[in-house]
């Protein structure tokens, strides 16, 4: 008994040191990120400048980006980009009040060529807006601001740093998390995750020594091994590769080198590579499958745990032929201590299988909220915004009819408009739509008429593609509610998606209502309009705790139904039981839907009914 | 990438075939109607636009003139070239090919053009500031991100490069300038889908991939390191290929009206064009057109069977109805489809 308490708590602190073990690497990695982030700035080397850091606002988070600020020298400045910033702010624009003193155009500078020669700093690099973001990154690729609106013509060159915080949560946990883009993650060469560190690592730690952009060397074969890396590590684009070797080289530096060793490798692929891995590469199984054809699936990672024993590891890479990754495998293992590997491998299991397709949706969010179109003539009020230019415009050809600007009353105001020259701007409306279908999958639908329900959500999918809307998919059977398909407008994912939907179970009615109101508010806030198509029978058999209780069901699931209506999303129920039950009348009446009985006839005229309730 | 004002050689491109074949045949038959480059994030799309321009000839041009009419052909000129007293005063040069960036976020105003406000209000005078469509005049107009921009500039942009002239009636202002270029569109799919009605108006597509082939991305990495250590170094070394590449398009822009289109081609085209249900008669005429580019290219005095199977896909993949619930991608349609006419015909 003894003998196995001591050895539980041996454990147990091994665990904890363990633990502390790899806190302390992070940190390490996390300052050393910052202190290569300033060194490539302070070179000039603006383009591989770019750290994306996840971490959520704390202490840790302050204490880090002290650190970094506090070194970078005087006029290196980091100007904080908010989210919320115009786009007139971000890249320029037409100053009003100095246009209309002066009578004539008077530009004001932008911030991203304020930060010339400097560094932008993105405080919620994943809730920024869409069309701000491309502008950012325009501007870092190109190393110039092309301004093209409000009558101003200008090419303005600029070239920065960006540091971009990341406060989304993990992939795979809350359906309404954002993530960050992935053109800017693709962008960033310095990846770390604060998120992981508690603040009794953050230890105050000697920075860097500061290095000149002396020319390092790089061979082939280090630049085919960090090839093998990012494909291994599920990264497809050619921008990490790029990223890592330049990574490598700035550390080689750092060490006072004039060539690349391994050791650089490892350390650069921590930096830029492990923390965007959307898997880990391992040699597994089928000995002969090579790298590349791996790569052509990119949606579906296998997420294969790396072999612990290296004995087998050099078995297996001794078979492959042509690749050569024994080299980096084994210095992957090496670069990676157990406790980082865990960490990293309970991450990747919590991400979506498929990883890169899932982000889709978020990739394009907002990006039709608020697009300017071309303004309109119109009167002033209701928090209408005045187009000046427009407005001037359709002023000037009249301004010698409207008066001799010599009389007194416009001699201090020198252009004059009137009322009829006033142009409103215009703004995309939100008319997007998404179409979140709830499918009743449970026993009882799955033997009446699972089947049928599939054939017309699939039918209904393909009139939905005519409408560019996006879909959603959420299932319920068993104990709860599934979204299978968070919404996105790749509608062969959605068919593959309601393929592989099972029948069976219990019917959790009122899980399967709140999963999908839950998902039609995100829409919501993401400037769509959600519709909520509900396919069941009505009669709820588990309630919203997963346990098997009609009476409490049926009251959950009424009162979710009466949250619906409340939301006033627009709702159409379907009654798929094989008989019309009042159950499922009530539900549509709570929840302000139309209800609809399935036809015993076809697919085909449930999308009719659809489309003709639609409009 | 690095901004450098030498720009990457065209022929130093690792890959991405289809692009550049894509990119040279517009240079050889301005015609054609464009390209479109749908693809991964990261595949170097802009900088073999960039590059295309690099590699093309100065051209001669009016440089007095806003919108670099070509002085020895007549028909599409400027009111200004083409009044019959412009001869006097104006000056002609060599040029570059224009290559004009279309940002994000461009207003129409300045994408048509629109009244000179400052002119009009300091002046009094009507006068036109010309757009970007202006200044692309007789080059390429290049388009990042396609399929974000807002519908009804694509529409508009679409126009103007099908019939090459931008005509303006508004704020008080009426006329017409010359706007012939290439449009080049590029954009990530995942990102948003372009309207069929767009897509069905680009000359050619392409879809990029980022290359599976780890030797090849090996290749692209060392290059890129080499290109960004000396530029101008870089573009040396790669002056020959490069300028081979230029003879090439010439040559083959000298040939491309004696190219010969047999009956057999014309029937075996429609063959293709009904056996793939494209809609309208766009496809078939762009394919002929391609054929004939691409013979051209090759040296070849009429278009052989060879030349209309290889640019099939890119002249047809974009205009097939789309079966929102089929995954193929519609070059792997349009090559099923030309497996089967042409092992029908035994190879003919």
């Amino acid at each position: 008994m003894m003998v196995e308490a001591e050895a539980t708590h041996n454990q147990g602190l091994d665990v904890w040191s363990e633990r502390l073990e790899t806190e302390k690497l992070l940190w390490n990695d996390a300052c050393l990120a910052a202190d290569i982030f300033v060194q490539l700035l302070h070179n000039g080397e603006f383009e591989s400048a770019g750290l994306l850091v996840k971490a959520q606002a704390g202490p840790v988070r302050d204490i880090w980006l002290n650190r970094l600020t506090a070194a970078l020298p005087e006029k290196l400045k980091l100007h904080t980009i908010p989210h919320t910033i115009s786009p007139d702010r971000l890249v320029g624009g037409l100053d009003l009040t100095a246009t209309l003193s002066n009578g004539r155009k008077v530009f004001h500078q932008g911030l991203l060529v304020q930060a010339n020669q400097q560094a932008i700093l993105l405080p919620s690099g994943d809730l920024l807006h869409c069309e701000n973001l491309r502008q950012i990154l325009a501007a870092h690729d190109n190393g110039t601001v092309n301004i093209e609106r409000d009558g101003i013509s200008d090419q303005q060159a600029t070239r920065f740093g960006i540091v971009a915080f990341d406060e989304s949560g993990e992939p795979g946990g809350d359906v309404a998390d954002e993530q960050v883009h992935p053109g800017l993650r693709d962008r960033l060469t310095l990846h770390i995750n604060l998120n992981e560190i508690s603040i009794r690592s953050a230890q105050n730690l000697d920075p860097a020594p500061q290095v000149g952009p002396t020319e390092v060397s790089i061979t082939t074969q280090q630049i085919e091994e960090i090839c093998t890396l990012c494909v291994g590590f599920g990264l497809t684009s050619l921008r990490p590769a790029m990223q890592t070797a330049t990574l490598a080289k700035q550390i080689a530096r750092i060490d006072g080198r004039t060539v690349v060793k391994e050791l650089d490798i490892q350390i650069a692929m921590r930096l830029s590579l492990l923390n965007r891995a959307t898997q880990l590469p391992a040699p597994t199984e089928p000995a002969e499958e090579a790298l590349p054809e791996q790569e052509q699936q990119p949606d579906a990672p296998e997420q294969e745990p790396v072999p612990e024993q290296s004995e087998d590891r050099d078995e297996q890479s001794d078979q492959r032929s042509g690749i050569p990754d024994e080299i980096n495998l084994d210095s992957l293992a090496s670069a990676l201590p157990p406790g980082l590997l865990n960490l990293l491998r309970a991450r990747l299991n919590k991400a979506p299988k498929s990883i890169s397709a899932g982000r889709r949706g978020v990739g394009s969010r907002n990006n039709h909220r608020g697009r300017p179109l071309t303004s309109r003539r119109g009167d002033l009020g209701n928090g209408k915004r005045l187009d000046i230019l427009a407005t001037l415009r359709a002023a000037a050809p009249w301004q010698k009819l409207y008066g001799d600007p010599s009389t007194s009353a416009s001699a201090r105001n020198p252009i004059r408009v009137r009322r009829s020259d006033l142009h409103i701007r215009q703004f995309k409306q939100r008319s997007e739509t998404s179409s979140i279908f709830v499918v009743d999958a449970s026993g009882s639908t799955a033997i009446n008429r699972l089947a049928e329900a599939k054939g017309a959500v699939e039918l209904l999918l393909g009139a939905s593609y005519a409408r560019r809307d996006h879909v959603a998919l959420v299932s319920f059977r068993g104990r709860q509610a599934d979204v299978l398909l968070p919404p996105t407008r790749a509608l062969v994912r959605a068919k593959r998606a309601l393929a592989a939907l099972p029948g069976g179970g219990g019917t959790p009615l009122a899980s399967g209502l709140k999963t999908a109101l839950q998902l039609a508010e995100d829409e919501w806030r993401k400037g769509r309009f959600p519709s909520l198509i509900l396919l069941t029978d009505g009669s709820a058999n588990v309630d919203a705790n997963g346990q098997g209780n009609r009476t409490q069901a049926a009251e959950d699931a009424q009162n979710v139904a009466r949250l619906i209506d409340a939301s006033g999303f627009e709702t159409l129920l379907i009654d798929v039981g094989r008989q019309q039950r009042p159950q499922a009348k009530s539900l549509a009446a709570n929840m302000g839907a139309h209800y609809v009985p399935m036809p015993q006839a076809s697919a085909g005229s449930i999308s009719d009914m659809v489309k003709a309730h639609r409009r | 990438m690095a901004a450098t004002s030498v720009s990457y050689p065209f022929a130093a491109i690792v890959g991405q075939d289809s692009l550049k074949h894509a990119l040279m045949l517009s240079a050889v038959d301005p015609s054609l109607g464009g390209v479109l480059a749908m693809g991964d994030r990261g595949t170097g799309k802009t900088t073999a636009v960039r590059a295309l321009a690099a590699l093309l000839p100065k051209m001669s041009a009016v440089t007095s003139c806003q919108y670099r009419c070509n002085p020895i052909e007549t028909g599409n000129h400027c009111e200004v070239c083409g009044s019959s007293d412009a001869d006097a005063e104006r000056k002609v040069g060599k040029i570059d090919v224009p290559v004009v960036n279309l940002p994000l976020g461009a207003t129409e105003d300045r994408v048509l053009g629109a009244l000179d406000i400052e002119r009009a209000l300091i002046d009094g005078e009507k006068v036109f500031e010309p757009g970007l469509l202006a200044k692309a005049n007789r080059g390429y107009l290049y388009i990042d991100e396609v399929n974000l921009l807002e519908d009804h500039l694509v529409d508009v942009l679409l126009d103007v490069a099908a019939s090459g002239w931008n005509v303006i009636e508004r704020e008080g202002l009426s006329l017409r300038h010359p706007a012939r270029f290439v449009l080049v569109g590029s954009g990530n799919p995942e990102e948003g889908e372009l309207r069929p009605q767009l897509l069905d108006r680009f000359g050619l597509s392409v879809e990029v991939q980022t290359p599976n082939d780890i030797a090849q991305r090996i290749e692209i990495i060392k290059r890129r390191e080499a290109f960004e250590a000396d530029p101008q170094g870089f573009a040396k070394k790669w002056q020959r290929q490069n300028s081979r590449l230029r003879n090439q398009v010439l040559k083959a822009r000298d040939e491309l009206a004696t190219v010969q289109a047999s009956d057999d081609i014309l029937a075996l085209i429609a063959q293709i064009c009904i056996a793939l249900g494209t809609d309208g008669l766009r496809g078939e005429l762009t394919l002929i057109k391609a054929a004939r580019a691409e013979a051209a290219l090759k040296g070849g005095s009429e278009i052989s069977p060879q030349n209309v199977r290889s640019m099939a896909a890119m002249a047809l993949n974009h205009r097939m109805r789309r079966d929102p619930l089929d995954d193929a991608q519609g070059s792997v349609r349009v090559e099923r489809a030309l497996e089967k006419i042409f092992n029908d015909d035994g190879g003919s």
